[in-house]
């Protein structure tokens, strides 16, 4: 399992090591007020035994991935917390329950099974197995659906959501700073969709988390579709759906299980289950098939794209294009320039510049000036792989950093080349490099590009489930996220010289 | 006696963890648990080139000359001049952060820059031959590659997570831009950069504990490397008579162990080991000093050709000093850098004494 490089070096990923132990205090509920002893029962569970000799057996103590997350301690084997709570078995077994449901005319026990699948995913699978990208996504749904799951979506639909969001909280954000109404220090705005940056700026960088967008990622945009919107068309409880989100990356798997995406009423959570592009590859591949030799079906109507197009990209990188579209939002809101956003990625003319920092593919500066006075009016930067991002945050700290805004990913290249993607048959670091540039060029060649406006299905969503506009104070709360700054614990026992 | 102590320098407050000569040869900085740097002088320059000195070490003939009242929080783990001029100094500390020292001839040692990024402590930093790199490592197991970008500021160019627990120490080959770093997780790892990007080439696996330190050759051809398992290792490099000639595919034959100095070559923890600046003939490789947890300060030959191992290499023990810190665990050894000087070594201990010998063969 392979967390992005801000994940690991927060310790996520560590073993206890031998001197270290879990600190978290677990809580046991003590079952009688009276005196009692616990002993070992013959079958090796704990049992709280009363004076009176009546035995209860207890609940074995669990530390989940949540403990884990807001806890400043070890993180314990997070690997097997993990495999147990997000993985692709997790997904057989609720796939499997609802056959034997529907055998015994359980119906009260069924639930509808949600998958949004990532684009990013689509364009590795596409890249290994020679697919277009729209092929490689269509495979995966008849899979799908052949398996039992009733819903597929793509997640390039909700980033839609997230791509509106972004751009209007930058704008706003903006001509607050202009009217001089900021109370505190916010920009540059750092883009805030990759979980693996999320957990590291809580964990080390608790002082920028101002600067973070507080839009919720597409992952977690689409959770709240599924179970709001979805759940009321449906008329179900957002209990009685099991919604799967398939990513590029194994830090979404942290993302998911953050308390702020957990529904306390109905005590369910928007995402379940994350698994990674490798791990539904290997679930076709347990299930006795292959990539090559499956069938084709469509993606789910409610939450695609539009028309026959059905699945479409935003213009930008496998980051998800969110410099483009904030850039291409506010040049026209703040200016009233129109800057389509596929020519932000390949700018010609029109006072844009893209240039690459030190001659880095991974950290660019995209500026917007004006075309006659020659003013800078927008100055915008991507920051991929852990390197750019760790030079930003000390720019940032030290008041050098003037960017606007930055589209910022843990992963070196971005999201296309996440932690959970396939991995070539070669591994020598040229070929990995290799391989990551090919399945970029993969997602960009992918569908053909689409601004959010243009995404009718979400237009119709819209119409139906925020009537109001995106700015109102219900849709922020479905649509804004917050970060909580993790204290740090130091533990004088654990100095090893 | 051919191992003659030449100064005892007294004055930090708490163990002293480690040593670097100023480039020139004529200077020594200290670190120390006191969250201190010390800079160390001859009272007389000309006693670097003397031959002889009096049986017992004569107070005043090594004087302090300065001092860094560092800003780090807690206890300075390593210390390093730049290597070309000598004008700055590195710190790294258990507070996690490195700090860039530059010498003002009005306000003293002046912090030009402090880099953070490791999560907790900072075990080691080392410059580049060239002085345009930095390498930095730590507790967090990570390995951090930093570029000069001018006014004494550096822009981090790689993060390197690859050893599975604590980074002991990190230093660079003399001539080529490669890194070798030890760990806790018993192995060596050797990195490379190619288009822009860090890779670790090799894994050097053999020691049985934790690698505390290494040291390479001057000519590069070597690495020796010590350990909690007691042994010191020599590994051979691949030829290295011009860039291009090496390659660095990973498990490829090069980095032979090429001689092991057997278990109980200290009888603890060996921290520390320094690879002599003496100019090499045909058979004689220079001289690798080493000192521990045995409180023992122990010199070998090194020799070419004549050696039993397949290599032709072979280290013969020359010097054995027990006690070389009293009662306490040597943490650094130091050999000078330069060749007119090779005669000199500088250890520190938890003594919080910084000791300057005088070794002739």
């Amino acid at each position: 399992m392979s967390f992005s490089g801000g994940v690991r070096l927060t310790d996520l990923n560590d073993f206890i090591a031998p001197s270290q132990e879990c600190i978290k205090p677990v809580e046991v509920k003590k079952t009688s007020a009276t005196k009692s002893t616990v002993e070992i029962g013959s079958d090796g569970g704990y049992y709280e035994v009363t004076k009176e000799g009546s035995a209860t057996k207890l609940e074995e103590a669990q530390v989940t991935l949540n403990d884990c997350l807001a806890c400043s301690g070890c993180v314990t084997s997070a690997e097997t917390i993990l495999i147990a709570m997000q993985s692709h078995e997790e997904l057989i077994s609720v796939l499997k329950a609802n056959v034997l449901a529907k055998r015994e005319q359980r119906n009260s026990d069924l639930r509808t099974v949600v998958v949004t699948i990532s684009p990013q995913t689509r364009a590795s699978i596409a890249r290994k197995y020679n697919l277009t990208t729209t092929k490689a996504g269509m495979r995966l749904a008849k899979f799908l659906k052949t398996a039992g799951v009733d819903f597929v979506f793509d997640s390039a639909f909700s980033r839609d959501l997230s791509l509106m969001a972004s751009a209007k909280e930058f704008v706003d954000l903006y001509r607050n700073r202009q009217v001089g109404s900021l109370s505190e220090q916010t920009f540059p705005i750092l883009s805030s969709w990759c979980p693996g940056w999320i957990c590291y700026a809580e964990k080390t960088h608790p002082e920028i988390l101002p600067y973070i967008s507080k839009v919720k990622s597409p992952q977690q945009i689409m959770g709240v579709l599924v179970k709001t919107y979805l759940a009321q068309s449906l008329g179900c409880s957002p209990d009685k759906i099991y919604h799967v989100s398939v990513m590029p990356c194994y830090d979404k798997k942290l993302e998911a299980s953050r308390s702020d995406f957990y529904n306390d009423m109905y005590r369910t959570r928007d995402v379940d289950c994350v698994i990674t592009t490798g791990e539904i590859e290997r679930m076709i591949v347990e299930a006795g098939s292959s990539v090559q030799d499956l069938d084709e079906q469509s993606f789910d109507g409610q939450f695609c794209g539009q028309g026959d197009l059905n699945l479409a990209r935003s213009a930008g990188s496998s980051a998800g294009g969110y410099l483009e579209y904030v850039m291409s939002y506010a040049a026209s809101a703040l200016f009233g320039m129109t800057i389509p956003a596929d020519s932000i990625a390949n700018p010609a003319g029109s006072g844009l510049k893209r240039t690459l920092v030190r001659n880095h593919p991974d950290h660019q500066e995209i500026t917007l000036s004006h075309p006659q006075t020659g003013e800078q009016l927008l100055r915008f930067a991507t920051v991929y792989g852990f390197r750019h991002l760790q030079n930003m945050v000390r720019k940032l700290k030290t008041g050098r950093c003037s960017y606007d805004y930055v589209e910022v990913a843990a992963c070196p290249g971005a999201c296309g080349n996440g932690g959970g993607q396939l991995r070539p048959p070669e591994t020598s670091p040229k070929s990995l490099k290799e391989w990551a540039n090919s399945v970029e060029n993969t997602y960009k060649a992918s569908e053909p590009c689409q601004t959010p406006e243009e995404n009718l299905a979400l237009a119709e969503v819209l119409s139906n489930w925020l009537p109001q506009g995106i700015d109102q104070p219900w849709p922020k709360k479905v649509l804004f996220t917050s970060y909580h700054a993790v204290q740090q614990a130091t533990n004088g026992l654990g100095v090893k010289w | 006696m051919t191992l003659i102590l030449v100064a005892e320098l007294e004055g930090h407050k708490d163990r002293v963890w480690q040593l670097s000569w100023h480039p020139s040869g004529e200077r020594l900085a200290s670190c120390s648990g006191d969250r201190t740097v010390r800079i160390w002088a001859p009272s007389d320059p000309g006693l670097l080139s003397a031959d002889s000195f009096p049986e017992k070490p004569a107070p005043g003939a090594w004087k302090a000359l300065d001092q860094i009242e560092s800003t780090h929080k807690r206890t300075v783990r390593s210390v390093a001049y730049e290597p070309t001029t000598g004008k700055q100094i590195a710190t790294a500390s258990f507070d996690g952060t490195t700090s860039i020292w530059e010498y003002d001839e009005y306000q003293g040692y002046e912090c030009e820059a402090t880099l953070e990024g490791h999560e907790n402590e900072v075990k080691c930093v080392s410059w580049s031959p060239s002085g345009q790199l930095l390498a930095t490592c730590g507790r967090d197991k990570s390995v951090w590659i930093w570029e000069a970008v001018g006014g004494g500021d550096f822009d981090c160019i790689s993060v390197l997570m690859e050893h599975t627990h604590d980074v002991k120490f990190v230093t660079w080959h003399p001539t080529e831009e490669i890194l070798a770093s030890v760990s806790y997780d018993n192995t060596v790892r050797i990195w490379k950069e190619d288009d822009d990007d860090w890779y670790c080439t090799k894994i050097l696996e053999g020691h049985t504990s934790t690698v505390w330190s290494a040291d390479f050759s001057p000519d590069g051809s070597y690495l020796v490397t010590v350990s909690d398992d007691l042994t010191v290792k020599f590994w051979k490099a691949p030829s290295v008579k011009t860039s291009s000639e090496i390659e660095f595919v990973p498990d490829s034959g090069s980095w032979d162990l090429a001689y092991t100095v057997p278990a109980q070559a200290h009888t603890r923890p060996i921290y520390s080991v320094s690879w002599s600046h003496h100019a090499s003939d045909s058979g004689n490789h220079g001289l690798v000093a080493t000192g521990g947890g045995d409180n023992t300060l122990r010199i070998f030959k090194t020799v070419l050709n004549g050696g039993r191992d397949k290599t032709g290499f072979e280290a013969t023990l020359v010097e054995e000093l027990k006690n070389a810190h009293g009662q306490y665990d040597i943490n650094c050894v130091k050999w000078n850098p330069c060749q007119k000087y090779s005669c000199w070594l500088a250890t520190a201990g938890d003594d919080g004494v910084v000791r300057i010998w005088y070794y002739t063969a």
